[in-house]
């Protein structure tokens, strides 16, 4: 077997020019299909990490519809009410959001205050780049005070001394001023749009805008990540029994958006890798044809073999190795450009690199395949020569 | 079996070789019966289209008759497969072409060593023997060079040591000097003597009347009948 493919390897390099020419096909077919899977593996790393930072266990109950959330109700009884009733529920996070204008010096504009209970920011995982989060003291006491997400610190103070310093607010024609206790880091949730959002603890909401508040937006941890489709459904089903309405609410767990991304990923790559297909297809004709010229050019030494002894077996295989190893050298030089190129496309994405190993593993193995199944007939072809015929020929 | 003579190696019974082109039909071999017989050199004489050649690749399994029986070893080739037809042209069998048919990508000693790869046998005792082959042509010096680096007269021993490598029964050589000189010619033949000395068959087919003298035993072939003196 080493020696059929060292032979082989010695007829490639009596024929270069041709040789690597025939393996261009499969060369760019087996890079195209690495650089499918390897850059729409980053691209979906790169989302599905977005997605889980946002938390797995998190169900967002979004406010669609104002009509129908506010037949909801949510507010301390509703509150109750799922914690009694959906299992798997952990914390329920109510929330309410409005525009305030925002004003320091003379820089001035207007920002999304949201008002948050004080495990929120920590449980949905907007981490800290300085400061505190919110305190039980300061929920209670209603406390004027804000953790403000990265691009509020930036624009309101250049400078950058931001703790313990004060914002002037302005929510519903009432004027507080926030000194800030915290400055959390650039958002990775698709959900929060925290960089642009002062906090302010819903004790301080409650106290200073609005009592008994009903929430506009809720937020429901499950338990664990595994539960989180379950409480989806869970509250969808509790709120349909509540206002007699299907469809009240947009609600959508963290993990069922992750499992349709994957969804439509995966049909995605179903497609890519039919289309890899093809070019595999085309590049395995490729060599199909350069296997029956190289048949026909050596059908002189084809005879010489037979009339040496060699059975038909012998000429057929010779000729499955030639274009076995045509096909592997194409595929592996076509995984090694398609890796070197999708590397450099990744990085220049800014995305992680993650090297598509099930790829390149089935591409090498597919352009064997390719190799044998194209170079069958041209090597039967040559192992029937007729042994007299092969001999007279030039 | 068809044995009828201990001593035959070869025996051609009524062979016909009939090729059509077309809608006209050539008449090769027009029954022809031959014995060969074991030890011995025989020289099959004809002008060029004489049917010859096709006569030696009846002889060497390279081509079925038409009609009519070649019997080797007391087997009758018609009921031998290809693969069996492939062993017998591998082991019993040497092959020496006008042209030497050397592989030009290989070197001497691996053209030498290519018929033995065909039963199967380890490199190791493939090199040994092919080494041997050449030492005894007196190539030892010329392993590792290309047959193209090689004289006419220094090819045809390669292919005379690759017909003898296997050690067969019979060598089979086609106007092994028609492309020789008269003094090179002259000493491929010696080396046929001296390997038919060791008890090797030896059948040359030339138009040569020179050679085909030199051969104890002569036939003639002209339009694919047989004559002997």
């Amino acid at each position: 077997m080493i020696e059929d493919i060292v032979n082989a390897m010695q007829s490639f390099l009596t024929n270069k020019t041709r040789s690597i020419l025939s393996l261009l096909g499969v060369v760019i077919g087996v890079a195209a299909v690495i650089m499918v899977t390897a850059i729409g593996e980053s691209a979906s790393a790169d989302v599905k990490s977005t997605i889980s930072q946002s938390g797995l266990d998190m169900v967002n109950i979004l406010g669609g519809n104002m009509r129908k959330i506010r037949a909801l109700q949510f507010d301390e009884t509703t509150r109750r009410e799922i914690l009694e009733n959906v299992p798997n529920v952990k914390n329920v996070f109510y929330k309410n959001q409005i525009s305030g204008n925002v004003k320091r010096g003379n820089i001035e504009g207007s920002a999304s205050i949201s008002a948050i209970e004080i495990d929120f920011m920590e449980e949905s995982k907007l981490e800290l780049d300085y400061g505190r989060y919110f305190d039980e003291t300061d929920n209670e006491l209603g406390s004027q005070c804000a953790v403000i997400g990265q691009e509020i610190a930036t624009s309101y103070f250049p400078d950058g001394d931001v703790l313990g310093k004060k914002l002037t607010v302005t929510i519903k024609k009432a004027r507080f001023s926030l000194e800030i206790i915290g400055v959390l880091l650039p958002s990775t949730s698709i959900f929060e749009s925290s960089d642009s959002t002062i906090y302010v603890t819903r004790g301080f909401y409650k106290r200073r805008i609005k009592p008994n508040p009903i929430a506009d937006s809720v937020v429901i941890q499950a338990t664990s990540n595994k539960t989180s489709v379950a409480v989806e459904k869970a509250i969808k089903a509790f709120a349909e029994k509540k206002t007699g309405e299907s469809d009240t609410l947009f609600i959508m767990s963290m993990q069922t958006m992750l499992e349709n991304y994957e969804k439509t990923t995966s049909t995605l790559n179903l497609l890519l890798s039919g289309v890899a297909a093809i070019s595999l297809l085309v590049g395995g004709i490729g060599i199909m044809n350069i296997m029956i010229v190289s048949v026909t050019e050596r059908k002189r030494e084809i005879g010489i073999r037979k009339a040496l002894g060699a059975s038909q077996k012998d000429i057929r295989n010779q000729f499955l190795v030639e274009s076995a190893m045509l096909s592997l050298i194409g595929g592996t030089i076509g995984i090694l450009v398609g890796t070197l190129l999708s590397f450099a496309v990744v990085k220049v994405l800014g995305w992680k690199f993650s090297l598509p190993v099930n790829a390149a593993a089935v591409s090498f193995v597919f352009s064997a395949f390719v190799g044998i199944f194209f170079g069958l007939s041209p090597a039967i072809k040559a192992a029937k020569l007729d042994p007299v015929v092969a001999l007279a020929s030039e | 079996m068809n044995k009828t003579n201990e001593n035959e190696l070869v025996k051609l019974q009524d062979v016909w070789k009939i090729f059509s082109m077309g809608n006209t039909e050539v008449q090769a071999l027009r029954g022809i019966n031959l014995s060969i017989h074991q030890g011995e050199i025989l020289s099959i004489m004809g002008p060029s289209g004489s049917g010859k050649s096709t006569c030696m690749n009846m002889i060497g399994c390279l081509d079925r008759p038409t009609k009519g029986n070649v019997i080797i070893n007391g087997r009758n080739t018609a009921t031998m497969n290809e693969n069996e037809l492939a062993a017998f042209r591998n082991k019993t069998v040497g092959f020496v072409f006008q042209q030497y048919f050397l592989l030009p990508n290989l070197s001497v000693l691996e053209n030498v060593m290519l018929p033995l790869r065909y039963q199967r046998i380890p490199i190791e005792e493939r090199r040994e023997r092919a080494e041997e082959a050449l030492v005894r042509i007196g190539l030892a010096d010329r392993l590792t060079h290309k047959p193209n680096e090689l004289s006419g007269g220094q090819r045809q021993r390669v292919a005379i040591a690759r017909a003898t490598v296997t050690k067969p029964a019979l060598i089979l050589a086609d106007e092994p000097t028609g492309a020789l000189d008269s003094e090179t010619g002259h000493s491929v033949l010696d080396l046929f003597q001296e390997i038919n000395a060791e008890g090797t068959t030896i059948v040359i087919v030339t138009h040569d009347q020179e050679i085909g003298r030199t051969a104890p035993r002569m036939v003639r072939i002209k339009d694919g009948l047989l004559s002997e003196d």
